[in-house]
């Protein structure tokens, strides 16, 4: 039995949200049937929960201020961006109300908001319908930033995010809603994985258990197969042994579960979509220098797309993305550095 | 007029005084916008409230909680950080939180939030409404287009309350504002009000029976109040000309009542000013708020 | 795959009981999920997976174990516990499954160069039980390779065993120089040409040298001595010359004795028998094999232009005749003239002789075959 697409997986999730509970809505755009969202995340749904799924206009800022509204009504409410460039439109309602709602009266407001980001390139979409942005929400008191994994059933993601009682942000990779589930440990033939957590909040790719990693890459769930060929290549190529840290809450980020491992390799590196500056992995980066300083062989490196913007046409669109190229030749650069 | 609204009125303008004055004397800190000649709104608003009613309030929110709630205690104190205040301190003047009455300070924001409530109060608990205060100069936001959009579309009980002042901090209406609100409501084929009473009878019997089609259809409602700010936008930073100020002192209902009512009016004046020195002596002797474990 | 071991439990009980399984063959466990119940005599424990995978039991339910024995395996996914499973129950052998995963570990490209080069079998690399094979998980594997089990064995002829003692002893034990003079051989050919004439025998070079050879004792008495250990030597009684010869048969190393009292003709004649016997494989009398206490080893045939010979244990030197070699020299008046050298070489042991010394018995040698006339080859002179 083949396992389910990544987008059917979270399409039976948000089913098994409406269905738990009739005070959970899902607002945005072109989500009702027979249409089912921009990437059918939700087909079906408002069809079997028409008083819950609501398509919108097209007003981020209104649909997540409604959402807002919803949530402070002690609903668990729902927003589908269509691309997450589009969040920067709902900026203020995530960051001036929803975040500061929880904390900001004094007392402690559950504001159970999910706001879905569709997001990443490799398809062509061109600028403005492509970026990665989840750098410009890190830092906000009460925003929590969670991300689309392979390795994990969205259901519990969207559990823990709601049992948060704070505002999440949900970043989706548009490619890996119609790549497969991993069950049961497999990747594939080489690669496994498992959780470091009995939560499965982060998942660990592995191939060669016996040795201390050459290296450690830290990615979304986004990049997982993009870092997982980039494994493949440095094993058999380069013999170098790499594990892969998927976790799928992005900030505020829990290092307990990773730090043994972390310790153990030769070199971190965290992998990201975004351009470079003020991103998730720096933030990542600083916090494990100060964690782990003094063990360290080697600075954290970083990977990131060029300093550009996402061209439409594939070949380009290449060039300024990561690939796996791209981060094998960043881990064999600075394991070359001593 | 009722004692109670005279009483309410008074209790609005005394607090409000009280915090310029106080911080004339350098003994607030931050910021503050009082709501001095707008008063009569919410305690005219508030006999047609019921308590499963939501209330957004804004920058210019003291009046609109006070009118809901006989607290000048709890807010004195959340605007001077002294223990005992509504949200711990945490909030301020312009961020109280307390059961269904909710301000914030970002122009706009919280319309989209009310018209989330009314949904949720269409659902659970039909004939309840959601009530947002804006300004005339806060139609200068998208997001207040979006709303008023979607509570057509979908139906919302959401109750609009605009309190034109005919001024924004310093902008005067003809330089912000294109066109009249009355024809944007229109546009959206929302129901609309213009109110220039400022008799809390009087406006009840006009919004009464809208307010009552706002629960029971359910529909969205614009009410456009025709009013005036007496004191600054802030604190000491009005460059109206004296032709400007003296309109406003002039439409100031504080005035009229009380060249109306003298005797009813001077007694409970009064005593709202006594009571309201009371309370500033009271709050400021208090210990500073410990904030709250929430943040 | 993962092993599951048996935990220690206490330090009184030799052995523990595993009570009951809790999780099928089969099952899909968790991190951390109970998968077992081992008890002891005080407690029962539950034994808990050490990560996700399918389980394996590899003991019964109430039998006994030990600590650290292993209790269960636990495999990644469906396809290598199947493939274990169709392993195990003899089924196996079918490799390919047809979804693209692969039977056995997968090797890293230097590992397979590595493995491909030494020819090191996918069964010898499964049995490492690793599912990635690295560079040195395959050298590991080539400096540990045991005889392949099933080879044709082959001893060497006994002749040529002798001679790997022999030269195994002496690489062993003999620290050796060496050294080379060149020889303008055109009076010694003419001269030994001379002499076959007169005697109707084979005489050429090599019966030349082994009557220089012979000459040799008294002016290099160290040259023929037997060394005996602890810097001692026993002097020689003469010259007694060993030939190397080997004409296909095996390396003979029959001895001329006495060389000094012998004439050029009846050292041809001995060479000659020598030579024959070799060629027609009659074999050496043991006489005829000891007691040398010199080697002149033959490597005159065309074109050797060299040879090092290695010292025969209880020798000082070895003396290596190269072949003949033509080549264009300036003669006495500077014209360019063809003439016919050899190459003369010594190896030595150096414990006992100097290079000085090798290269004046070389050069007394050389002496004689550049100046063949002055001497009387039939006399012992
Ligand atoms: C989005 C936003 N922009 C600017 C401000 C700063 N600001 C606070 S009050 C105000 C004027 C609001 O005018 P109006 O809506 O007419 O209300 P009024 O002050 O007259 O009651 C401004 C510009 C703000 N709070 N929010």
């Amino acid at each position: 039995m083949r396992s389910e697409r990544v987008v059917e997986n979270l399409n039976r999730a948000l089913g098994g949200l409406l269905d738990a509970d009739p005070n959970t809505y899902l607002l945005g755009e072109d989500l009702a049937d027979p249409y089912g969202g921009a990437f059918k995340a939700t087909k079906g749904l408002s069809s079997r929960y028409p008083g819950q799924v609501l398509s919108t206009p097209i007003s981020e800022s209104a649909v997540v201020g409604v959402a807002g509204g919803l949530a402070l009504a002690g609903n668990k409410a729902i927003v589908e961006v269509m691309f997450s460039d589009f969040v920067t439109l709902a900026f203020d309602q995530i960051v001036n109300f929803a975040s500061k709602s929880v904390t900001m009266y004094g007392q402690w407001v559950p504001i159970r908001l999910i706001v879905r980001c569709p997001t990443g390139g490799r398809r062509g979409y061109g600028p403005t319908h492509s970026q990665s942005l989840q750098k410009h929400f890190m830092g906000v008191p009460g925003l929590s930033l969670y991300e689309l994994s392979p390795f994990r059933d969205s259901l519990a993601t969207f559990h823990e995010m709601i049992a948060s009682g704070g505002p999440c942000l949900f970043f989706e990779d548009k490619v890996l809603y119609t790549s497969r589930m991993y069950l049961n440990g497999v990747v594939d033939d080489l690669f496994s994985f498992d959780h470091l957590d009995a939560r499965g909040t982060v998942a660990r790719v592995w191939a060669d258990d016996g040795d201390d990693p050459d290296c450690v890459l830290i990615c979304p769930g986004g990049l997982v197969h993009r870092a997982v060929s980039a494994a493949r290549s440095m094993l058999i190529e380069d013999e170098l042994t790499c594990q892969i840290l998927v976790p799928a809450k992005l900030y505020p980020f829990d290092f307990e579960p990773v730090l043994p491992l972390l310790r153990q390799s030769r070199l971190i590196c965290v992998v990201e979509d975004s351009t470079a500056g003020g991103t998730w992995g720096a933030d990542l980066a600083h916090a494990i220098h100060g964690l782990l300083w003094g063990r360290l062989g080697r600075p954290v490196r970083l990977v990131h797309a060029r300093d550009s913007v996402i061209p439409a046409a594939a070949h380009l669109e290449r060039s300024v993305l990561v690939q796996d190229s791209t981060i094998r030749r960043a881990v064999k650069e600075s394991l070359a550095n001593a | 007029m009722s004692e109670h609204d005279l009483e309410r009125l008074l209790l609005i303008r005394h607090f409000e005084n009280k915090l310029l004055e106080l911080f004339e004397q350098g003994r607030l800190h931050g910021t503050t916008h009082t709501c001095l000649g707008q008063e009569y709104i919410p305690v005219a608003l508030g006999a047609l409230l019921k308590a499963g009613d939501h209330v957004f309030s804004n920058h210019r929110g003291h009046g609109h909680y006070l009118a809901r709630f006989d607290d000048p205690d709890g807010l004195l104190a959340e605007i001077m950080g002294r223990s005992g205040a509504v949200c711990g301190g945490v909030g301020g003047s312009q961020h109280i939180l307390r059961d269904r009455f909710l301000s914030t300070g970002v122009q706009g924001e919280s319309l989209p939030v009310a018209a989330g409530v009314a949904l949720h109060l269409k659902r659970r608990s039909p004939g309840e409404v959601a009530l947002v205060h804006i300004g005339d100069g806060t139609w200068g936001q998208g997001v207040v287009y979006e709303t008023l959009n979607i509570a057509r579309l979908w139906s919302l009980p959401l109750l609009v309350v605009v309190e034109n002042n005919k001024i924004a901090q310093s902008t005067e209406v003809s330089a912000h504002m294109a066109g009249t609100i009355a024809d944007r409501a229109a546009a959206f084929d929302i129901g609309y009000h213009f109110c220039d009473s400022i008799l809390p009878d009087v406006i009840r019997a006009e919004l009464g029976p809208l307010v009552r089609k706002v629960r029971e259809t359910p529909m969205p409602l614009i009410v456009e109040f025709d009013t005036y700010r007496v004191g600054p936008h802030s604190k000491g930073d009005d460059t109206r000309d004296r032709v400007a100020l003296r309109r406003a002192a002039d439409h100031d209902w504080y005035v009229r009542f009380r060249q109306a009512m003298p005797e009813r009016f001077g007694a409970v004046d009064r005593r709202q000013r006594t009571r309201v020195a009371a309370v500033a002596d009271a709050v400021a002797a208090r210990p500073l708020s410990g904030g709250s474990n929430a943040f | 795959m993962h092993e599951v071991a048996v935990p220690r439990l206490n330090a009184n009980d030799e052995t523990y009981l595993l009570v009951e399984w809790l999780c099928a063959e089969g099952q899909w466990v968790r991190h951390g999920e109970p998968i077992a119940v081992v008890e002891t005599s005080k407690t029962a424990t539950e034994v808990t997976a050490e990560r996700d995978g399918i389980l394996h039991h590899v003991r019964p339910a109430r039998s006994e174990c030990r600590h650290n024995d292993v209790l269960a395996l636990l495999f990644p996914g469906p396809t290598p516990y199947e493939k274990f499973r169709a392993r195990r129950d003899g089924d196996g052998g079918d490799d390919e499954d047809g979804d693209g995963s692969v039977e056995g570990p997968v090797l890293t490209n230097s590992a397979r160069l590595l493995a491909d080069a030494h020819g090191v079998s996918a069964e010898r690399l499964r049995n490492l039980g690793k599912r990635v094979i690295k560079r040195a998980d395959v050298a590991r594997v080539v400096r540990t390779a045991e005889p392949e089990p099933e080879v044709e064995r082959r001893e060497l002829p006994r002749n040529q065993r002798a001679v790997a003692e022999v030269v195994s002893e002496s690489h062993r034990t003999i620290p050796p120089g060496f050294v080379a003079v060149k020889v303008n051989v055109d009076r010694a050919l003419a001269c030994a040409g001379r002499l076959a004439h007169r005697t109707r025998r084979l005489i050429g070079l090599p019966e030349l040298v082994v009557k220089a050879i012979g000459w040799l004792p008294a002016q290099f008495p160290l040259f023929f001595v037997t060394p005996l250990g602890d810097n001692t030597v026993r002097p020689a009684t003469g010259a007694h010359v060993g030939l190397t010869i080997d004409v296909g048969n095996g390396l003979f190393v029959p001895v001329v004795r006495e060389v000094g009292q012998l004439g050029i003709t009846r050292i041809s004649e001995i060479l000659l028998d020598y030579r024959t016997r070799a060629v027609q494989d009659r074999g050496f009398g043991p006489g005829e094999l000891s007691d040398a206490n010199i080697v002149l080893a033959l490597h005159n045939d065309p074109d050797v232009v060299l040879a090092g010979p290695l010292v025969h244990p209880g020798h000082v030197c070895v003396v290596g005749l190269a072949g003949i070699c033509q080549e264009l020299a300036l003669d006495d008046e500077g014209a360019v003239a063809p003439r016919k050298i050899c190459n003369l070489g010594l190896t030595y042991d150096h414990r006992l002789v100097n290079g000085g010394d090798a290269v004046r018995f070389l050069r007394a040698i050389k002496t004689m075959l550049e100046a063949p006339e002055e001497l009387d080859w039939e006399g012992d002179g």
